[in-house]
């Protein structure tokens, strides 16, 4: 793949990639660093990227393995630490509460699997064929995780506005 | 074809079931757009405008150098790097002063390392509040509420973020900001202006909210007085009442 082949393929994916880490991950420094992993990862690759059919799940697949990956790994420092979250630490993107802050919280809660297929459909509008290859889960399942966080979303926002 | 009320409540329970195509969720999109929605349907308003804030989400310049590919960190972070530094820097030089002059007046020493740092933490958060981007402008008001005696300049450059800025958590963060520093009146004048100009339903519902827990007679009396106005959203102007009734029963 050649230099401009990368940018209009790879580079044009970059805020996608981005949102996807900071969405799993929480922060906007520690996505910043699986943003940077993966496009020096597509770089060294860039090679052999062309045989892929589709460059841009291989993309999708590599930031979320590596941002799981960094996330059960701080989870896993955190505890030895019995530090704070990294996302109540980043006053960035997610510490504020606002009106959408509510809907944000509730996300954060959802399991991570969930988390991420709702993020794959509603931010980044993937069908659930794609949704299904990206996870490497059968499209019925996507439905059911997607079906049972959209619930769980409603449900977590009414208690809470009733309880407010 | 536009789809009446009862076909959209029964694609929300496709939707919730998972079964809704991108298309139906376009349609949902756009019906929650309009200022007519149910009460009962707010919770998916809410969802997806969070979708939708998400979705501007930009990731950092990425550069490619001699065969290096490399995240170019925001600029603010450069400035916050710098400011670490030259902190770092006055603070050495000032202990070394402080050790060679055999602590000879020290007290005026410190404040004036005091008034330094605090001249440097506002500058910083001036500049970033100066930027377009928001996270930097939210950065710059968490970095602000460290300051134990704000300047005037900076409150009315919070104010300003508030009336021209169109992110609702960069406006809630500014308006957290002013309350953290107890400027009552600067918040009351701000918040009225935003229930007549502002153009989203939801901010002019939080600005009701927060005046309604002044309990200022005057402010209340203002509010009362837009219900006047035929042009009020229905959304805000079933707020006001709410908190009218609620406050008339407390009277009671």
């Amino acid at each position: 793949m050649e230099d401009l082949q990368f940018r209009n393929q790879v580079y044009s994916k970059a805020d996608k990639l981005y949102r996807i880490a900071l969405r799993i991950l929480g922060n906007t420094e520690d996505a910043e660093d699986a943003l940077s992993f993966v496009m020096t990862k597509a770089w060294e690759s860039r090679k052999s990227l062309s045989k892929y059919e589709s460059i841009e799940a291989v993309l999708v697949q590599t930031i979320k393995n590596h941002a799981i990956d960094q996330l059960r790994k701080s989870k896993r420092l955190r505890e030895f630490h019995s530090e704070e979250t990294s996302i109540a630490k980043n006053p960035g993107v997610f510490k504020h509460k606002s009106k959408h802050e509510i809907v944000q919280e509730i996300i954060n809660q959802l399991p991570e699997k969930q988390r991420i297929i709702i993020h794959l459909r509603m931010v980044e509008g993937y069908s659930m064929q794609q949704i299904a290859e990206i996870m490497d889960e059968k499209v019925n399942t996507i439905e059911a995780n997607v079906s049972r966080a959209r619930k769980k979303i409603r449900e977590g926002y009414e208690k809470r506005y009733q309880r407010n | 074809m536009k789809r009446d009320i009862k076909e959209i409540r029964s694609l929300f329970d496709k939707y919730l079931e998972g079964k809704t195509s991108l298309g139906e969720e376009d349609e949902l999109r756009a019906f929650l757009q309009s200022d007519d929605v149910p009460e009962d349907l707010i919770s998916f308003k809410k969802e997806f405008l969070h979708y939708k804030e998400f979705r501007e989400i930009q990731a950092p310049e990425i550069s490619y150098k001699n065969e290096e590919v490399r995240v170019i960190r925001p600029w603010w972070q450069e400035v916050v790097r710098y400011a670490a530094v030259f902190l770092i820097a006055v603070i050495s030089f000032s202990i070394g002063y402080f050790l060679k002059n055999d602590n000879k007046d020290l007290t005026s020493q410190v404040a004036l390392l005091s008034t330094e740092i605090k001249t440097l933490k506002e500058t910083t958060v001036q500049v970033l509040l100066e930027s377009e981007e928001s996270h930097q402008k939210i950065q710059a008001m968490v970095l602000a509420t460290q300051l134990a005696e704000p300047s005037d300049q900076l409150m009315k450059q919070v104010t300003r973020v508030y009336e021209v800025d169109s992110n609702p958590i960069v406006k809630n963060v500014a308006l957290e900001f002013l309350i953290s520093k107890k400027q009552t009146e600067r918040i009351k004048n701000l918040l009225l202006a935003s229930i007549i100009s502002d153009d989203d339903p939801f901010i002019k519902m939080e600005a009701i909210r927060v005046l309604s827990e002044f309990n200022d007679t005057q402010v209340n009396d203002q509010l009362q007085k837009l219900l006047e106005n035929t042009d009020l959203d229905s959304i805000v102007r079933a707020e006001i009442e709410k908190i009218h009734s609620s406050q008339n029963l407390k009277k009671l």
